[in-house]
């Protein structure tokens, strides 16, 4: 009965990693996929300290700042519209939290167009909507701090979402004597936030964060349809280097070696998951 | 739930913050649909306007019978996404099934193997598949996008029907047993029927997965005719160049429409289906 899923998850997913980190070790391009020759680490020194753009300038760089900021923006947006939602006389919670949720099911390459048009810098919404209230329009997605910020705030648009609807969960599973303990014990406000909502969903709030890092690591359609990895490389994220270097260039093998780092940062953050999910059973 | 007394101040700023941040979410949208519905020249218009002048359908006919659009991206993304909701349903149930009442050999350690292999970026197997599929002669075909597809929600999907099956008590298949069901007679005639709501919430799951995939898509296929709407509006949009936002705004808004439909209808199967998820089997 498992053996569909199992061969499924064999063969489309723990194969092609083990081949991939063979294939790292190796020439392999797009014009010739058969005849590979052993290469030792080149593909490695290449992706390092290759011609410009490599991974340690800048895409090292790039992909912390858009990883950081993307999941602290997701979790921390979503968790303050968690605990702001969940207040018990808040009305239309649901519409408000359909409302939130709806981007996130939205795919990340209309998402990523969508933004895209609206930080055109002429015929775009945000440019409109600043020359209306007698303010300069500015081009957006033309230097490298405003196009990772541009990137940062359409990926928050999408996914703060998804986080509210997990820590509103964890705000739901503190049970009401909790509230009522500390209402005679005279606790409120940022005491009763930090001293003792924070600590309960702890698990929740761990939980998001590491599943918005591999999702952050992962994306790609959101970041090529906004910024095609520019202006000059400045938000190329691990993805999509790989891809110019696989798909655009040819370069199999160095695209390959790429992924073995991203494997290696991956696993570390998947038994950081592990031990979390133990621990979680323990009590 | 939660915090019960407020001051005004704080009930006023509390509403403020939720009222900002639900215009945020929807006028994005609002925008798009709105250039979707401007004519060509009032869409290039600078300034912008924001609302448009008449309500212009033409965008939609214009996109749905260009050469390079057209109907097709959007009749193949429907396949793809039905063909993955099929195949992720039975192979899901089946092994959510085998976990939650078998303990055999390895189970738990298979089961988190499972789990485990799903949260490894699947961007960093791009060129291993590709290679794979160009030898196995998966390449550029249809059956080869919906495997990768269905792939992407097996794990989530045995995980959540896992759940699910352990909620059922087992007295139920023993008594249909005795009544000389088959084992997989019992499945289709007591168990699957109780496990309906979570068979809806993976359906749901894997269509929006399979309809929004992109990366794979992108370069696995080669033919026109197999592109999803996906692939097909990124070709569209092209590298540079002028982009006619107001055809790109009509896909858009097209992509959009299935996915507002099951929202709507399965909102709460999804969000009690992501809640659970997210935290223990």
């Amino acid at each position: 009965m498992i053996l569909p899923a199992v061969t499924l998850v064999a063969a489309l997913q723990i194969y092609p990693t083990l081949v991939g980190i063979w294939y790292a070790f190796h020439d392999v391009n797009l014009a010739r996929l058969r005849l590979t020759p052993f290469v030792g680490l080149k593909n490695f020194t290449s992706i390092f300290a290759g011609p410009f753009p490599n991974l340690l300038n800048p895409v090292v760089a790039v992909t912390t700042v858009w990883v950081l900021g993307s999941v602290l923006l997701q979790v921390g947006v979503g968790l303050g519209l968690a605990l702001l939602l969940q207040q018990r006389w808040v009305k239309g919670r649901d519409l408000l939290r359909s409302l939130y949720l709806f981007p996130w099911v939205i795919s990340g390459i209309v998402v990523g167009y969508s933004w895209r048009f609206i930080f055109d810098p002429t015929v775009g919404l945000l440019n409109a909507l600043l020359i209306r209230i007698d303010m300069a329009p500015r081009p957006w997605l033309a230097t490298g701090p405003l196009a990772m910020g541009a990137l940062l705030i359409a990926a928050t648009w999408r996914s703060a979402g998804y986080s509210l609807v997990l820590q509103m969960g964890g705000l739901q599973s503190i049970p009401e004597d909790v509230y009522e303990a500390a209402a005679i014990d005279g606790v409120s406000g940022i005491g009763l936030l930090t001293r003792i909502i924070l600590p309960l969903i702890k698990p929740f709030i761990l939980v998001n964060l590491i599943t918005t890092t591999v999702e952050a690591l992962n994306a790609f359609d959101i970041v090529l349809a906004l910024t095609r990895g520019g202006p000059l490389f400045r938000t190329e994220i691990v993805s999509l280097y790989m891809y110019h270097q696989g798909f655009q260039w040819g370069f199999l093998g160095k695209a390959a070696a790429v992924s073995v780092i991203v494997y290696l940062v991956s696993a570390i953050m998947i038994l950081g998951y592990v031990r979390l999910l133990h621990e979680e059973e323990a009590f | 739930m939660g915090i019960g007394r407020a001051s005004p101040a704080w009930k006023a700023v509390t509403y403020t913050l939720l009222i900002a941040y639900a215009v945020f979410s929807v006028a994005p949208l609002l925008w798009v649909l709105a250039t979707a519905l401007k004519p060509a020249a009032e869409a290039q218009r600078v300034p912008p306007t924001l609302i448009p002048s008449a309500l212009y359908l033409e965008n939609f006919r214009l996109a749905f019978t260009s050469p390079v659009f057209g109907v097709r991206p959007f009749m193949n993304s429907t396949l793809y996404a039905f063909g993955t909701v099929a195949l992720a349903l039975v192979i899901a149930s089946l092994s959510g099934f085998a976990f939650s009442r078998y303990r055999f050999w390895g189970h738990r350690t298979i089961f988190l193997a499972l789990i485990l292999a799903n949260l490894m970026p699947g961007v960093a197997k791009l060129v291993p598949i590709y290679i794979m599929y160009s030898a196995y002669r998966l390449y550029d075909t249809r059956l080869g996008l919906v495997l990768l597809f269905t792939l992407a929600v097996i794990p989530l999907g045995t995980w959540m029907m896992k759940g699910y099956f352990d909620r059922i008590p087992q007295e139920l298949e023993e008594s249909a047993l005795i009544d000389g069901c088959t084992p997989l007679g019992a499945l289709a005639r007591v168990t699957v029927p109780l496990v309906a709501p979570g068979l809806a919430a993976l359906a749901v799951i894997a269509f929006m997965d399979a309809w929004n995939a992109f990366t794979f898509p992108l370069i696995l296929t080669e033919r026109q005719a197999l592109k999803p709407y996906t692939v097909a509006v990124y070709g569209f949009v092209g590298e540079y160049g002028e982009v006619q936002w107001n055809l790109v705004s009509a896909v858009a808004v097209t992509s959009v429409l299935p996915l507002l439909a099951l929202f709507v209808f399965f909102q709460r199967t999804l969000v009690s289906g992501l809640t659970r998820g997210a935290i223990k089997t």
